[in-house]
């Protein structure tokens, strides 16, 4: 079965969107250990 | 077209910041050798999950994923490719708060392999973990040097030389920590420049639709999630890298690393989770190369990646893609360097009555060696393919038994070592390579899916049969008893 062009860009559109998610999650989480270093 | 000077400059501003960062940061913070290779409970989440991205995320991403994707099968390896990268990390998520119970004072995986099954186990996996992390840490080098290479013709030497040297500035100053903390400044660098070339390529190829349309009129097959051959090779990747990555020391220093247990689950698995799309989106490039027909030969499947972004990207872009593979290769290069010293360091005391200031000393020369080690090896332009799946294939054959005795109290040194062995037999008598080297004419035909598959399925039979037969009984309450603290003269604390 040959992924389909909607497939494809769902795939692409979806990893990006993830790696997207990944960064915000990395930063609050980075922030939150400053704060609770400086505490 | 970029300059080598132009790449040489960004590539020289990237690395000094990332030197100097590190430097700045361990200052102060290195007072023994624990500090410099544990920096036990130290971690929390957000650092951890960011110094396991960016660990684990090595310049390979652009490299191989995108090969798998071009020539072994196309969508379906691309994702064998995620699905292996990612179980490694899940796979911690799940024995590291073992490893962390059992060995409270531990710091490597050989401590942990002499402590269970004594020498001649601790032997074995000392040679397959570095020999493993060697070849990485080479093919990183040998990467980046042929990626700068085929964008602006940077001369090979050069790279590796950048990059040995500022690395080994940094880490060989401020071991692990300053790994970790340069790792998560990099991983918040390598995030949005990942989305920012995937997004940027794609626009210029005209959309997805219009990238889809070039591979399916190109080759539709690599667009095929039925793909006998990319399930294959799916599946041996998985097991291929799941096993080395569980012979990578880098991982075990990082579930010291952790906080607690509970930071060291949740990131791991954060960790898992992140890298698969990474991997997805930098594999993708594979099928889009062949699409627009600039795979001409077996060779160019490997740099793929590069050969799309100079196709269509306009210079800025290019230069941006750069500075994503030096900050890749770096976030990975610093880990092995301190990965590798520390697995030879633990066992100095033991076997060399080194302790304090000295055994500090000798990590830091051991970080020079490597560095200097893969520097020479990078410049080269080996091909480390086979080298590579070799390393894999002993872990293969080798990361079940070892584990077995995180858990079993039946499994025994004797037990470990012959199912083991006989894994790495089965394996070799099907690994490709070996076919021009052992005489093996009357066997089936080679095939890496069976050699890597027969070793890990081979290695779990015996290692349970063993375990069964083998009468013996082993308290794991005494496992972290000869496993000692590296501070205060090797005294345990």
């Amino acid at each position: 079965m040959t992924l389909s062009a909607l497939g494809f860009a769902v795939l692409i559109w979806g990893a990006v969107a993830l790696v997207a998610l990944v960064f915000v999650y990395e930063l609050l989480a980075v922030w939150r250990d400053r704060k609770e270093a400086d505490r | 077209m970029v300059t080598a000077t132009t790449l040489v400059a960004v590539s020289a501003v990237v690395l000094l910041a990332f030197a100097a960062l590190g430097a700045w940061y361990a200052r102060g913070r290195i007072e023994t050798v624990e500090d410099y290779i544990t920096a036990r409970d130290s971690t929390g989440g957000g650092a951890l999950t960011a110094t396991l991205v960016a660990s684990s995320m090595g310049a390979w991403i652009l490299f191989s994923p995108a090969e798998a994707g071009a020539a072994f099968g196309g969508i379906t390896a691309v994702a064998g490719y995620a699905a292996g990268s990612a179980l490694a990390l899940a796979g911690f998520a799940v024995i590291g708060p073992r490893i962390r119970d059992r060995l409270p004072e531990g710091h490597s995986l050989t401590e942990y392999a002499h402590a269970r099954y004594g020498t001649a186990m601790y032997t074995y996996v000392l040679v397959v973990s570095v020999a493993y992390m060697f070849v990485f840490l080479a093919a990183e080098f040998t990467g980046i040097a042929s990626a700068l290479s085929l964008i602006a013709g940077v001369p090979g030497w050069q790279t590796a030389a950048a990059v040995g040297v500022t690395v080994l500035a940094y880490t060989g100053y401020g071991g692990l920590r300053a790994s970790m903390v340069t790792d998560t400044v990099q991983t918040v660098l390598i995030l949005p420049l990942l989305i920012v070339s995937v997004v940027v390529t794609l626009v210029a190829l005209g959309g997805t639709d219009a990238a889809h349309a070039t591979v399916v009129e190109a080759s539709p097959e690599l667009l095929d999630l039925g793909s006998a051959t990319g399930l294959e090779f799916g599946a041996y990747v998985v097991v291929a890298v799941v096993g080395a990555e569980m012979l990578n020391q880098a991982w075990w220093q990082r579930v010291y690393a952790a906080r607690d247990a509970a930071t060291l689950r949740r990131s791991f698995l954060v960790a898992a989770v992140a890298v698969v799309p990474m991997v997805f989106l930098a594999g993708i490039f594979g099928p889009i190369a062949v699409g627009l027909g600039l795979v001409e030969a077996p060779a160019d499947a490997s740099v793929s990646f590069f050969l799309v972004v100079n196709e269509v990207l306009p210079d800025p872009a290019v230069i941006a893609v750069a500075v994503l593979a030096v900050l890749l290769v770096v976030s990975s290069a610093d880990t092995l360097f301190n990965a590798i010293a520390s697995i030879v360091t633990v066992d100095l005391p033991r076997l060399t009555g080194l302790a304090g200031d000295d055994l500090t000393t000798a990590a830091r020369a051991v970080t020079v060696v490597v560095a200097a080690a893969a520097t020479v090896v990078g410049a080269q332009g080996y091909s480390v393919l086979t080298l590579f799946l070799l390393a894999d294939l002993l872990a293969a054959a080798t990361f079940i038994p070892l584990l077995h005795g995180l858990y079993s109290t039946r499994a025994w040194s004797g037990g470990a070592l012959l199912a083991s062995a006989v894994a790495l037999a089965v394996g070799l008598a099907f690994f490709p390579p070996a076919r021009g080297v052992l005489p093996l004419g009357g066997l089936p035909t080679a095939s890496y899916f069976v050699s890597f598959l027969g070793a890990a399925g081979v290695s779990t039979i015996l290692a349970l049969l063993t375990a069964r037969l083998g009468g013996r009984e082993y308290d794991l309450d005494r496992l972290g008893d000869g496993v000692r603290h590296l501070d205060d003269g090797g005294e345990r604390r």
